[in-house]
């Protein structure tokens, strides 16, 4: 092996490159995302309902109500042309709707999780049926967000007609769950207590944290690659000012969602009340689509493939992606293959 | 690898990190920031060999000195917040260094990189393997949530935020009663079946439970789709599986 002092010429050009790199980054000023035209069609009590696309045709497709989590913003579904998923969902003919939740206030911070898995949710189901008068509406639920789905479709099965799950997790305390272990033990309470709302970079810190090397360290490095590719500085950029922007989380919300689920792991036990009821996912008839991803690191494929053995649907299908839980928004395999999967997989049942 | 050898390639990587960072920080503020929380801090450590050079000793860890009123609650408060910061940090020397150890290994194989890319992409992949097995044991889970919670309990100490107010003693009554309730409920119900039981069974009863699917869990056909295919293809590789509907009161529950 050589010695590290003989590595001069290889570290100059890597400086050189990184150097070009960052000088490029710096000149690029903030990176737009979430580009794809849309209109908001409901601005509610902590959420704002957007409708993607244009023109009158898209009253004649398959609709899809697309519910993403509270801990990141759901720009990543839409990061720039030519990946984004619901610009792969509109190229498929489907009429697409996104719940945006809004950053909670101080005085939200009593905001809970059945106000958004239930009370917003339902406003927005609401909405997009009567916008296509229609009675049920097929639900995409992302990561935590397909956790609220799933409580929904339990708690509401009439109202939904299909309900599609992606990176979603359902059986919290399975072995290779890092996060679920490293917050096992955390005082929710005192949390609370201490911050109202939970500070988004708090979060940000624990997601990074559980690939160190990978995420703290290596894809930085790997700018080098980038030096003469500026439409890869810009994707990068990009998906660091997503990355950077968390939203702080409701106190009460997180609370529960925390304490219920990774602590408890009450939706798979049958023990997560909502709205005073018991969330059954037995209660789940309709026709499910579980996509995840092979390499999650945040949501582990055994925390979502559970879910075939709680619902009661006679129509269950899962689609295994290879890759990691942001891949599967933004790589361009995914670009290729999951999009139309789902839209194929609802256009076959409406 | 000797460690000796192990310094300089921790001081090699660190000086390309510092340079990295260096350059990174000359971005515009228009660029989300970019934190490179850990693998410096534990570089740093490396280059030291020493724990005692490490996080407690670096010059932003001291923590600052007591508000005058709080000094009771804050002295504890922030020993146990200290203590949880060293024990993390031993526990990252520890994985570095198994890390390193594994590199050393992998470098004497026949096709490992000779360039320095190489050798950093495949330390970080060692060190990626080791955490992954690490962070999922009991033992640091236990270190990370302690490192919240003490961090959490500092800032209540420090009067940021507010312990959270105790339960309404009306309300805990009350939930109290209820839960009685039902247990006395549900007590009564176990010994009406206990007692149903040990009864002799009627001939209807008899009957009834000999009937084939009598069971309440009905089974249901699962499909499954290719990996990653369109779902034209999902169709062909569709799987039946059973399932078992497992509702509240299921033996999960």
């Amino acid at each position: 092996m050589k010695a590290p002092e003989s590595f001069g010429l290889e570290l100059t050009e890597l400086t050189r490159q990184l150097t070009q790199s960052a000088s490029q980054l710096a000149g690029m000023g903030l990176p737009k995302i979430g580009a794809t035209p849309h209109e908001t069609v409901l601005a509610g009590e902590g959420f704002r309902l957007l409708r993607y696309g244009e023109g009158e045709k898209r009253a004649d497709h398959c609709a899809v109500l697309i519910v993403y989590a509270l801990v990141n913003r759901p720009w990543v579904l839409d990061l720039e042309p030519g990946r984004s998923m619901i610009e792969g969902l509109l190229a498929s003919q489907m009429d697409v709707f996104l719940v945006e939740w809004e950053d909670p206030s101080e005085q939200d911070q009593h905001r809970g999780f059945s106000d958004y898995a239930c009370t917003m949710l339902d406003e927005c189901v609401e909405a997009v049926g009567s916008l296509r008068n229609e009675n049920a509406v097929n639900l995409l639920g992302v990561c935590q967000g397909g956790t609220f789905s799933l409580c929904y479709t339990a708690l509401h099965s009439k109202k939904v007609r299909n309900l599609i799950t992606m990176v979603t997790p359902v059986d919290f305390h399975t072995d290779d769950n890092t996060l679920s272990q490293w917050v096992r033990k955390v005082d929710l309470d005192a949390l609370v207590g201490c911050y109202g709302n939970v500070p988004g970079t708090l979060l940000n810190g624990l997601f990074v944290s559980l690939q160190p090397f990978r995420l703290g360290s290596k894809k930085y490095i790997d700018l080098v690659d980038l030096a003469d590719n500026p439409q890869g500085l810009r994707t990068f950029a990009r998906m660091e000012r997503w990355i950077a922007d968390s939203p702080d989380q409701a106190g009460r919300a997180f609370r529960e969602f925390v304490g219920d689920l990774f602590q408890r792991n009450a939706l798979v036990r049958g023990e997560l009340v909502l709205d005073g009821r018991i969330v059954d996912l037995g209660a789940i008839r309709c026709p499910v689509f579980n996509v995840y991803a092979r390499n999650d690191h945040l949501v582990p494929a055994s925390a979502s493939r559970p879910l075939a053995d709680h619902v009661a649907s006679s129509d269950y299908s899962e689609l295994e992606f290879e890759g990691g839980h942001i891949g599967i928004y933004v790589s361009r395999s995914a670009q290729q293959k999951v999009p139309p999967a789902i839209a194929g997989w609802l256009q076959a049942r409406s | 690898m000797n460690k000796e050898v192990s310094a300089d390639w921790a001081s090699a990587l660190l000086g390309l990190h510092q340079l990295l960072r260096e350059q990174l920080d000359k971005a515009s503020p228009g660029v989300a920031p970019m934190n490179m929380p850990h693998a410096t801090d534990w570089l740093q450590t490396l280059v030291g060999m020493n724990p005692a050079n490490s996080l407690a000793g670096s010059p932003g860890f001291h923590l600052p000195p007591a508000p005058s009123d709080k000094g009771a609650r804050w002295e504890p408060a922030a020993r146990r917040y200290c203590e949880a910061a060293l024990a993390l940090q031993g526990a990252w020397l520890q994985i570095s260094s198994d890390a390193l150890a594994d590199l050393r290994e992998a470098l004497d194989e026949d096709h490992a990189p000779q360039g320095l890319r190489g050798i950093y992409d495949l330390w970080v992949s060692c060190a990626e393997a080791v955490f992954a097995r690490q962070s999922l044991t009991e033992d640091y889970a236990n270190l990370v949530s302690e490192l919240i919670n003490s961090q959490v309990a500092l800032q209540l100490a420090a009067g940021i935020g507010s312990a959270p107010a105790p339960d309404d003693p009306a309300q805990l009554k009350e939930a109290l009663a209820a839960a009685a309730a039902r247990e006395a409920r549900l007590k009564a119900d176990l010994e009406a079946l206990r007692q149903a039981d040990s009864a002799p069974p009627s001939p209807a009863k008899k009957q009834a439970s000999k009937r084939p699917g009598a069971s309440a869990n009905a089974k249901a056909v699962k499909k499954k789709a290719g990996s990653t295919e369109p779902s034209k293809k999902t169709k062909k590789t569709q799987r039946k599986k059973p399932r078992q509907k497992k509702g509240p009161t299921s033996e999960s529950a």
